[in-house]
């Protein structure tokens, strides 16, 4: 009984943070309409940044050289401002451009600083990884409670973030963001500057994808490239589209179902004997739930309120005219 | 002091030629379907591995292995886009729902070939090519089997392109649709036809990759992002350009291990294309 309910919080927990992804990935597609597939940087940004901030110096024979020992707290916040960073440095060369480009170059800079991770010993460890990330109040909570404690923490997160963004959708900067990915020609006919709205829209999904990450190194407690591939982004992408873009609620449930059913699966194998197999069979079937829902529920479970399934392809004709 | 090793250029245009054969497929469906595949990855990847099959399972030589990957792909090509992106375009959706949708065929395909094959490297069976010295510079058989088939594709593309009816007509969709419709083109027949011409060039690709390195079930999706680096530096949906941009990628990819770590190879073509998109966005041969 109790490995079960342990097993339920972890797979709640990893949710949770898929669910923050998703949330800012819906800021940037859902409501600015900006295609971009390099989501996992902000992600390893906001993991790194915290884990160095708050480790220890490292000794000789680790291969990393930075380690601040910094509070927790200090390095969530020093997380989020490095991803809100690193999407200030993207934008400027690609939020001018095209959708489809966009999509393009922000995978693109997404492998590039992988390789950077692989390589750059001396800043992320390389290959090897960085271990040994401190975890919040370990003393204060009993060791028995602790994943439930992180659980909880998770979720006040993922509240804020949706509180933020539903505040966001009905500000009028939520509006203008709306606009412009419905139909930028009007916004800048209406003498709206949409590569400034673009940019903050890109700069607040990073830094919730950068709250993400911090609380990922916070929870694994070990960071190694190979966590940081582009599946992470494709799997928030599959969340989202799933779900429903366009509204946070959407995001949730998406990243809720996505991962219970990566989780639930996993231990299908022993079960009827697909061992070797499972991991790809379960991905061709999150692969063939994109095609069918791309053609027959392109809105999503929940889709974003007001708009029609016409609409929806208007949109999509609409942005895709700009090409 | 670096000085200029002519090895490099003999690597930089067998690599090229690969990536050039490769991206013109992934620009020409661009160009007429308007959607960035994500999915163009696979189709070298199913190329590569047809191959296999003839050659390594039925005993073929490599030579028809390679010849009979071109169908096998093309007919792939043609049911994935007749039960996928073809009702997409039926119901009059949007390139972004037709790039959504290719990284979901990608997904399923790459795990598909993942399920069958496994993720371990194969290789075709081949016998040992020497290298040879032509005026100080190594070449082994293999390049200059890769060199002369993309170049001689190459040319074989660019005589479609020009002198015949269904060139024509590809081009005029590609450039504007509704007025090639208009003009009485088929352009669902051009659309048939562009799968058909960049799957198989795309399958050759993936033939002479296997034939140079080894095979594996994500060597496809890899060298996607270098194929989309040449697309874009030769403007896309320009095939000329593609071919320009496929060797000034492998050119550059080879000869920037002479200035920085071998292991930012790949992330060179990438930061190419970001510095081009930044000053040139329409593409080094100008807009088209």
């Amino acid at each position: 009984m109790l490995e079960q309910f342990s097993f339920v919080t972890s797979v709640a927990t990893v949710a949770g943070i898929y669910a923050i992804l998703a949330i800012g990935l819906n800021v940037h597609w859902g409501e600015a309409g900006l295609l971009n597939f390099g989501h996992v940087a902000f992600f390893a940004v906001g993991a790194y940044t915290s884990a160095l901030l708050t480790i220890a110096s490292p000794s000789a024979s680790q291969a990393y050289s930075f380690g601040f020992g910094m509070p927790i707290p200090v390095g969530i916040v020093g997380g989020c401002i490095a991803a809100g960073i690193i999407a200030f440095l993207m934008g400027i060369p690609t939020l001018k451009l095209r959708e489809d480009y966009l999509a393009v170059v922000s995978i693109g800079l997404a492998e590039i600083l992988r390789y950077g991770l692989m390589n750059e010993n001396w800043l992320t460890g390389g290959v090897g990884g960085i271990y040994g990330i401190e975890r919040p109040l370990t003393e204060a909570i009993p060791f028995a409670f602790y994943n439930l404690f992180y659980l909880g923490l998770v979720l006040v997160a993922l509240v804020g973030c949706y509180l933020y963004t539903k505040k966001l959708r009905r500000s009028p900067f939520g509006r203008v963001l709306r606009s412009i990915r419905d139909d930028e020609e009007a916004a800048v006919a209406l003498g709206k500057e949409t590569f400034r709205y673009r940019m903050q829209a890109f700069i607040i999904g990073a830094v919730i994808a950068g709250l993400a990450g911090s609380l990922w190194a916070h929870y694994t407690t070990a960071l190694t490239p190979t966590a940081f591939a582009t599946n992470i982004t494709f799997t928030t992408w599959v969340a989202l589209i799933i779900g429903g873009s366009g509204n946070p609620k959407g995001a949730i449930a998406g990243a809720g179902l996505i991962i219970s059913f990566r989780e639930a699966t996993r231990y299908l194998p022993d079960v009827y004997g697909l061992g070797e197999i499972m991991p790809t069979l379960r991905l061709i079937f999150v692969g063939v739930l994109v095609i069918v829902t791309i053609r027959y529920r392109p809105e999503g479970l929940l889709p974003e309120r007001n708009i029609t399934r016409a609409e929806y392809y208007n949109r999509l004709e609409s942005e895709s005219e700009n090409l | 002091m670096i000085s200029f090793d002519p090895q490099f250029l003999i690597n930089g245009l067998t690599t090229g030629g690969t990536i050039a054969l490769a991206a013109i497929g992934l620009t020409l469906i661009f160009g007429v379907l308007n959607f960035i595949n994500f999915a163009h990855g696979e189709y070298l990847t199913i190329g590569a591995y047809a191959a296999f099959v003839a050659n390594v399972s039925l005993g073929l030589p490599i030579l028809l292995s390679a010849i009979l990957a071109v169908p096998v792909t093309v007919v792939f090509a043609l049911v994935i886009d007749r039960i996928v992106f073809y009702p997409l375009r039926r119901q009059g959706a949007g390139a972004l729902a037709l790039l959504i949708t290719s990284v979901g065929v990608s997904i399923v395909v790459r795990n598909l070939i993942e399920t069958i094959w496994s993720s371990d490297t194969r290789r075709y069976d081949l016998a040992a090519g020497e290298a040879m010295s032509i005026l100080g510079i190594r070449i082994t058989a293999v390049q200059i089997i890769i060199l002369v088939t993309s170049l001689l594709l190459m040319v074989g593309v660019h005589l479609l392109l020009t002198r015949t009816t269904l060139g024509v007509s590809m081009r005029a969709t590609a450039s504007n649709q509704s007025l090639a419709m208009s003009s009485g083109i088929n352009t669902e027949q051009v659309v048939r036809w562009t799968w058909v011409i960049g799957a198989g060039l795309t399958a050759v690709a993936g033939v002479l990759i296997g034939i140079d390195t080894v095979l594996r079930p994500t060597m496809g999706f890899g060298l996607l992002l270098v194929m989309f680096a040449a697309v874009i530096l030769g403007g896309i949906g320009d095939p000329y350009g593609a071919m320009l941009g496929g060797f000034v990628i492998g050119f550059v990819q080879e000869v920037s291990v002479a200035f920085i770590s071998a292991s930012y190879k790949p992330a060179v073509a990438f930061m190419i294309m970001v510095a081009l998109l930044v000053w040139k966005p329409e593409g080094l041969r100008g807009g088209t």
